[in-house]
């Protein structure tokens, strides 16, 4: 039974994890090998903690989807491994390991990248030796960026919510 | 609960890591050598098509050997008729059709001929003129017959030759077995001038062959290449020698003579091990005259050297001069 | 729950960013390369030697994406793919390096004297 204030905001974090999402692509940043902030990730990881789970997996899903109708297939295909697979690991980490909000943030977002990686790998090459180089760069990448992004969330919830 | 967190990122961690290593899947691949047919041939495939290739090499062997006791072949010559087995009756008609189809020049039944100058190569005696001029007339492919069952008989003084041929039928034998077990995704099965190169790599590029400079001094140059057979024939060991002179191996069956050629090395890439030995016999007997029209064929690529050091390579071989 | 960062988890993202740094180091002190391979869709199309410099190096189906090679290493200074990847990826010149491009299935391969041949004859 949702409550419609749940709806609501379901909706306006779908809207907002859209809105960052595009921001974060037109924004060239001085990370390397084409890295993001993923402050989209915020917000997914606040739907995950305050929503239910269908709610949250819809705004990862419907969020992938307005990339493929905004940026194409190849923005969806990233999207969408990189999305799927690091809900699964955050809420794993968050729910049944109880990890605190940063570090299942970093891992959110390593998890992400790699899902990515492989995704593109076997999507465009058929195989893994193309882009394994990629692994090690793209695993710090998503520490730091996830060790932000989660920092900021720990900042939010603390401030704002209790 | 931190042994939980522990072992979770770190068993994360390292899939990542080695993923990044490394692509290589080889489950239960391993090489094996071992010697068959005069010649040290090496196997890589899944361990257990090496088991049942090893058998079916070994088998070859003795159905294919001409020159030790045991060897069927060479007991065919003496006894000149007997009862064979399947694999020496398939080998013999397999030749036959081959030089019927494509020529005479390399050919099972040159044996007489070819037996001569292992003997020189032995003694260090070159074969006397009358004897060479004898032995050509004992060369043709009517003088196999078969008989009832799986009796082969050999007329007049002809006799039998495997050389040609022997290593690259193996090879299709070898790639029948990889067909029907499908135990190996990938294979190279190596018999020094006879190769076969089977499935697609785990990191799916293309085979990486490197073909040895016929004048000794390392490679002459490398071919990228899908599964297929290739055959190499001259090459830098073409020589033997008999009282100071050397003489090319491979004997030209009109003169009865090594072969004056002027090519040095002709490697033929194609879909049948058979072929691919043959071919490269025939064409390196053929010279660089006719090496033109072996370079168009669409069923077989070559990559021949001369003398001179020129290549000719096919349009469509993906050969990289060193 | 409520904590930033517990020391465990801190000890975690260390291991792996050590382990991440180790295989950067172990790439980065690999042997110089000897040739950038340059390959569409999986085909190798052009092999360059990395000790001759040169410049505005374009390749068959890979339009607008132009390579330089300068002091034995490969680079991308023009592209108009979206995201710029590959220009970002900058110069790559030991063995195993590679620059990627997505949308253009163009990938750069640096190998070294003899990428391991399967077999040799003659």
């Amino acid at each position: 039974m949702k409550k419609s204030s749940d709806i609501a905001l379901a909706g306006i974090l779908l809207a907002l994890a859209c809105g960052l999402s595009y921001i974060e692509s037109i924004t060239p940043l001085p990370l390397p090998v084409g890295a993001k902030p993923g402050l989209a990730s915020i917000v997914v990881m606040f739907a995950a903690i305050r929503l239910n789970l269908k709610s949250t997996i819809s705004i990862v899903i419907l969020k992938s989807l307005f990339v493929f109708i905004t940026r194409g297939f190849t923005a969806f295909l990233l999207s969408a491994s990189g999305g799927i697979f690091s809900l699964i690991v955050m809420l794993m980490l968050f729910r049944i390991f109880r990890c605190s909000v940063t570090f299942t943030s970093a891992m959110g977002a390593v998890s992400h990248n790699c899902a990515q990686l492989i995704a593109a790998g076997l999507f465009y090459y058929q195989s893994l030796s193309p882009i394994g180089a990629y692994f090690p760069i793209m695993i710090i990448t998503g520490c730091v960026t996830g060790i932000f992004t989660g920092s900021v969330l720990s900042l939010i919830l603390k401030y704002h919510f209790e | 609960m931190f042994f939980k967190n522990i072992s979770f990122c770190s068993a994360i961690a390292a899939i990542l890591f080695f993923c990044s290593c490394t692509s290589d899947h080889a489950a239960e691949h391993s090489t094996a050598e071992l010697f068959v047919m005069d010649t040290v041939c090496s196997v890589n495939a899944d361990k257990d098509d090496i088991k049942t290739i090893s058998s079916v090499l070994s088998r070859i062997d003795t159905a294919l050997d001409c020159f030790s006791k045991s060897g069927e072949i060479h007991a065919l010559n003496e006894k000149r008729s007997m009862n064979c087995s399947e694999d020496l009756c398939d080998f013999i008609k397999k030749t036959t059709s081959l030089s019927a189809e494509y020529g005479n020049e390399v050919i099972v039944s040159g044996g007489a001929v070819t037996m001569l100058w292992k003997e020189a190569q032995k003694s260090e005696i070159l074969p006397e003129k009358n004897d060479i001029l004898h032995s050509l007339g004992n060369i043709g492919d009517n003088f196999i017959s078969f008989e009832s069952g799986n009796v082969i008989s050999l007329k007049n003084e002809c006799m039998l030759d495997s050389g040609a041929f022997a290593k690259g039928y193996a090879l299709d034998l070898c790639r029948d077995v990889l067909d029907s077990s499908r135990n190996s995704d990938h294979a190279v099965i190596s018999m020094t001038s006879s190769v076969l190169l089977y499935g697609k790599k785990p990191d799916n590029s293309k085979f990486n062959v490197e073909i040895r400079n016929p004048d000794g001094n390392g490679i002459i140059g490398t071919v990228k290449t899908d599964a297929c057979f290739l055959s190499t024939s001259g090459g830098y060991e073409r020589f033997f020698t008999v009282d100071g002179e050397n003489y090319p191996h491979i004997i030209d069956l009109s003169t009865g003579y090594p072969t004056q050629s002027d090519l040095t090395s002709v490697t033929v890439f194609c879909d049948s091990g058979i072929l691919s030995d043959y071919l490269s016999t025939k064409i390196l007997i053929e010279g660089t005259e006719n090496i033109e029209n072996h370079l168009e064929s669409d069923l077989y690529k070559v990559a021949a050297f001369d003398e001179n050091g020129n290549s000719y390579i096919s349009k469509g071989l993906d050969f990289h001069k060193k | 729950m409520k904590k930033f960062l517990n020391l465990k988890e801190a000890a975690v993202i260390a291991i792996i960013l050590i382990i991440c740094f180790l295989a950067l180091f172990i790439v980065n002190s690999g042997k110089n390369g000897k040739y950038a391979v340059i390959s569409s869709d999986g085909n190798e199309i052009l092999r360059l030697e990395l000790d001759k410099d040169r410049q505005n190096i374009t390749v068959a189906n890979a339009e607008n994406i132009v390579f330089e090679v300068k002091d034995g290493a490969i680079f991308v200074t023009e592209t108009d793919c979206h995201d710029k990847i590959c220009l970002k990826t900058g110069a790559v010149s030991k063995n195993g390096q590679s620059i990627v491009c997505l949308p253009k299935k163009i990938t750069v391969k640096i190998i070294g004297e003899d990428s391991e041949a399967d077999v040799t004859i003659g």
